[in-house]
This record gives structure tokens, C-alpha cells and sequence, in this order.
């Protein structure tokens, strides 16, 4: 079909056939993204109310979590006493340790100075420096601190024993390991 | 192509993306307007929504040429008020067309075409192309392998823009101007119908004349003898009688014999014959112009106008032309008139042709 308008009008023509053709498109995609947007509330909706649910269920599971966690700390703080007071339980005090040495002692053998090793808080061991009146009687206290079962070895350098009187000697006990009971293997 | 005009039918695009738009069809005495709308419930989908008749002020517009644009602006104006679309489609006095037919080698691009018919333009017609607004139509011809044969319609650019500037005064936009006797062709002739079809449009002051070979116009021609020369010849031997009562006498007694006043129907014989024989000269000259194309031979002519309704003007035209003539059905590629009664009595809708074809055209 022949059309005769002049140029400019049929360039107009065509710019408002595009911009109205354009606009029908644009129409249609905003009411499909309208459409698109309606049919999506109640999923939306829906989604929101779950998710909600989940937030309330996770804060309630977090705050029992975390009594939990307190629950476990104050567990692990009681089970550390625990084992502290299992340890102190089975040491032996420092008085006991001095009072048989004492007694080992006797008359013949002086005690100048008692040195407590700890490890962890437990004795470990005792150096135990003296003057010691014979040989015999060095010798007959280190016999004593062996068989005593308080007591694991008790080392005397062979140096001790070189002066027959009034000998200076330096005596290092080992105290007998405590076991901690409350351990497994 | 068959897909996509189902598609289409199936899910038409919005009427705001098709640009409503109406029909106007300027005459020199009147002019006419026509709008129809898509109704999915008719078969062939169109509904009459507007039509309408209004006069030109006489000496406005002579002979297709625009003297007063401030009336033809007026009449305009009316027509948006009336109608409140601003889209037109408008129809261009076919006494100032110029059609030629050329050939144009195939493969060659769109841009290419239009370059060499403006080479070609002034070889044919009496304007040079910068004073011309031209179109064309690509000719189906199956005989010629490597040429398309072209069919080019020019128009002065004064009368164009005359046109033009009254549409833009008045406030509407002029999407189309077409040829009237293409307009007519629109809605005359079934769609997708091939042949060649000579149209005859019986006017009050002229009568115009296409061809119409497989849906494109190829020839124009103006007779100038229309309804208003029957009446003064009427009036010769009938006194000062009112055009209405002539109106009358044309068509009920018109060019039947012994059906009236013997007299009236010779003065009506003498002016219809002059009509004939002016018809008779294109009719023999297009069939004997192109021989080698046995479709181009005008098949029928096809009456429309508002001067048509002239009793026995269709078997007067047959017996004298020696091809079928009838009245047109002006409504068939809106709608069937066995389902929907159109608002437009019959014997006016003649003259609503061209108004038709233009309202047609964007739609069909």
C-alpha cells in the first residue's frame, strides 16, 4: 500500500508507532512484575512467618546453649577442684615428712636444713642436708628413709662417706609419686 | 506468514499499538469519515464505530486542489470533535496522481530502489523529484525472472502539503495519504484476491477511474462527468425540480425503459453513454497496453459512488462494455453483511468507499 505523507511526517509517525509500541512492553512487563509481586505475597508471607519460627527457635536454642555452656564450665571449674582436692587428699603434709625424718634422725644425726621440690604442688622430692655424727649412723638413717614407704630412694653421694665423724652429708630424697586416682589411663 | 496472521488474529496487538485512526475521504463538495474497531465476536473482527458526512463549503477545494485550507482545516476540526481521534488516514484527489509502472532489477536493495525511481520519476511524469513526494508497490510477475516491476505513484509536494498543513492546523496527525482509488480498491475488492478489477467511482461532480491489478492500483484516471451533470441535464427538460426529487427519478426509473418519462430516460441514456464510452477507451486501452499478461485483462468493473444507485446503471454498463459490471459490496472485507446489519443504508454506503478503505487499510 503506497503512503504519501511527506518524509518528516512519516519519521514522527514511526517515533510514536516505536514509542508507543515501547511503552505497550513496558506496560506489560510492570504488569507482570505487578502480577509477579501478588502472586508472590502469600510466599512471602509464608516464608516470613517460617523464618520467624526459625529466629524464635534459634534464640530459644541459643539461650539454652549457651546455659549449657555455662553449665559445662562450671562442670569442668568443679571437676578441676575435684582433682585438686583428690591430689591434696593423698599428699602428705609437710609435717608428717618432717616428724619422720625427725625421728630417723635420732640422736646422732643432725639435720641442718630440709629443701622441698614441688611439682604441680606435689613434693617431688626432698634434699635434705645434715652433719651426721659416724658413718654407721649416715648409713643406718639412709636405710631407714629407703624402707620407709613414704619414700622412694633416698641417694647419698659416695663422697658422704669419706670422713669417718662428724660427717657432712647431703641427702636427696624422692618422694613416692602420688597417682592421681581420678585419671584414666 | 499464514502463522503469525493466525497468531495475530488469535491475540490481536492492543488498538493503542495499531494507532487508531480514521478514514477521511475529501472530495470536493464533501467530505466523509470512517472508523471501525476490532469486535472479536464478528467473523471478520471489525465493528462500525463512527461515520459521517460533512459539506465543503463550494470553491473550498476544486479538481482535488485546496484553495481555502482554512475551511478544509475547519472541516477537519469537526471531524476530531466529532470522532475525538486524532489519527487520519486521508485520501489524495486521484486528478492529481501520477502513475507510471517501471521495472527495477531484482536483489536490489530498498534504499537503492527509491534512487533509481527517482531517476526514473522524471522520465514519466511531469515533476522533478524534488518537487514530488513518491511511493511505490512491487508488482508480482511471475513471466520476468531477473526484473520486479514497480508501480510508482507521485504526487505535486504543494498538493500534498496542502493537505498536510490543513491536517496540522486542525490538531490531527495524518499517518497515511493514499490515492482514492487505492482506498477504494481496500475495501472493495477481497482481500488476498488476485485479477484485475477496474474501479469505477460514480461521483457527484466526477467520475474516477482505477485498475487494480492483484491488490495494487496501477492506473488513475478522472472523467469529468458526474451525478451533478444528469441533473442539469434532468433539469432541461424537467424545470427547476429539487436534486432530492431528481435523486429520486434516477433511482427508481434511471435507465430502465418504459418504467417513466421516456424523455428523462434518454437524457439519462445520452450522459450515462458519454460515461461508457469514456470507460469503454481505458478499458480497451489497458487491455490492449500489456498482451503478453493474459491477467492483466480487467476481469469486472465495480461500481461504487455516491451517484451509483441510478437504476440499471450496472446491466446499462454490461451490455455497452461487454464486461461484467456490478454494484460493490463496500462492506465485504469489514464485516458480512449476513450477520451484522450496517448502520449505513445501502444506498449511501456507495459513496462511503473510499472513507471505508482508508479506515480498512491498517486493519485488513
Amino acid at each position: 500500500m503506497t503512503n504519501l505523507i511527506p518524509p518528516t511526517a512519516q519519521t514522527q509517525v514511526t517515533r510514536e508507532y516505536w514509542i508507543r509500541t515501547v511503552s505497550v512492553w513496558l506496560f506489560l512487563l510492570s504488569f507482570g512484575c505487578v502480577i509477579g509481586v501478588i502472586v508472590y505475597i502469600p510466599v512471602y508471607v509464608l516464608v516470613q512467618n517460617q523464618l520467624q519460627v526459625f529466629q524464635n527457635e534459634f534464640k530459644q536454642v541459643s539461650t539454652e546453649n549457651s546455659s549449657f555452656e555455662d553449665s559445662e564450665k562450671a562442670l569442668i571449674l568443679a571437676n578441676t577442684l575435684s582433682k585438686l582436692l583428690v591430689s591434696s587428699g593423698t599428699t602428705t603434709p609437710f609435717t608428717q615428712v618432717i616428724a619422720k625424718l625427725e625421728t630417723y634422725a635420732g640422736s646422732e644425726i643432725t639435720i641442718k636444713n630440709i629443701q622441698f621440690a614441688r611439682t604441680d604442688g606435689v613434693i617431688t622430692s626432698i634434699d635434705l642436708n645434715g652433719v651426721a655424727q659416724s658413718r654407721l649412723s649416715l648409713i643406718a638413717f639412709q636405710k631407714q628413709l629407703e624402707s620407709d614407704p613414704l619414700f622412694s630412694k633416698a641417694e647419698l653421694p659416695l663422697s658422704n662417706l669419706a670422713k669417718d665423724k662428724d660427717i657432712p652429708f647431703t641427702i636427696t630424697i624422692e618422694k613416692e609419686k602420688v597417682v592421681d586416682k581420678t585419671k584414666k589411663p | 506468514m499464514k502463522v503469525l496472521e493466525t497468531l495475530g488474529k488469535i491475540i490481536p496487538p492492543p488498538a493503542y499499538m495499531q494507532l487508531p485512526s480514521i478514514g477521511v475521504d475529501v472530495s470536493d463538495t464533501s467530505l466523509k469519515y470512517i472508523q471501525f474497531k476490532n469486535d472479536h465476536r464478528s467473523r471478520k473482527g471489525l465493528r462500525l464505530v463512527s461515520w459521517g458526512d460533512i459539506d465543503i463549503e463550494k470553491g473550498a477545494l476544486e479538481r482535488g486542489v485546496v484553495h481555502k485550507g482554512d475551511t478544509l482545516t475547519e472541516v477537519l476540526r469537526e471531524v476530531k470533535e466529532r470522532t475525538g481521534i486524532k489519527n487520519v488516514r486521508v485520501s489524495l484527489p486521484e486528478e492529481r496522481a501520477y502513475l507510471f509502472e517501471t521495472e527495477i532489477k531484482k536483489g536490489t536493495s530498498l534504499k537503492e530502489i527509491r534512487s533509481q525511481l527517482e531517476f526514473k520519476l522524471e522520465e514519466n511524469v511531469p515533476l522533478s523529484p524534488r518537487d514530488a513526494f513518491f511511493d511505490y508497490e512491487i508488482i508480482e510477475d511471475s513471466l520476468n525472472q531477473n526484473m520486479h516491476r514497480v508501480s510508482v505513484t507521485a504526487y505535486a509536494k504543494d498538493t500534498v502539503l496542502s493537505y498536510y498543513d490543513a491536517c496540522r492546523k486542525a490538531g490531527v496527525v495524518p499517518i497515511a495519504f493514499e490515492v482514492e482509488a487505492q482506498a477504494i480498491a481496500c475495501a472493495l475488492i477481497p482481500s488476498h484476491t488476485k485479477g484485475t478489477y477496474m474501479i469505477v467511482d460514480f461521483g457527484k461532480t466526477r467520475t474516477g477511474v482505477g485498475i487494480v491489478h492483484n491488490g495494487v492500483l496501477m492506473y488513475t484516471s478522472t472523467i469529468d462527468l458526474g451525478g451533478t451533470l444528469l441533473s442539469e441535464a434532468m433539469r432541461t427538460k424537467l424545470g427547476n425540480v429539487e436534486e432530492s426529487e431528481l435523486t429520486r427519478i434516477k433511482n427508481t426509473q434511471g435507465l430502465m425503459q418504459g418504467s417513466g418519462a421516456t424523455d428523462v430516460h434518454d437524457i439519462l441514456t445520452k450522459n450515462i453513454a458519454v460515461i461508457a464510452d469514456e470507460i469503454g477507451i481505458r478499458i480497451a486501452y489497458w487491455n490492449t497496453k500489456d498482451i503478453t499478461h493474459e491477467d492483466r485483462q480487467i476481469q469486472s468493473v465495480l461500481l461504487c459512488g455516491g451517484s451509483v444507485n441510478m437504476k440499471g446503471l450496472p446491466s446499462f454498463l454490461t451490455q455497452k462494455l461487454g464486461v461484467d459490471v456490478y454494484r460493490a459490496n463496500v462492506w465485504q472485507n469489514a464485516f458480512s453483511i449476513e450477520e451484522t446489519i450496517p448502520p449505513i443504508e445501502r444506498r449511501y454506503s456507495f459513496g462511503y468507499a473510499t472513507a471505508i478503505g482508508l479506515a480498512l487499510a491498517p486493519l485488513i
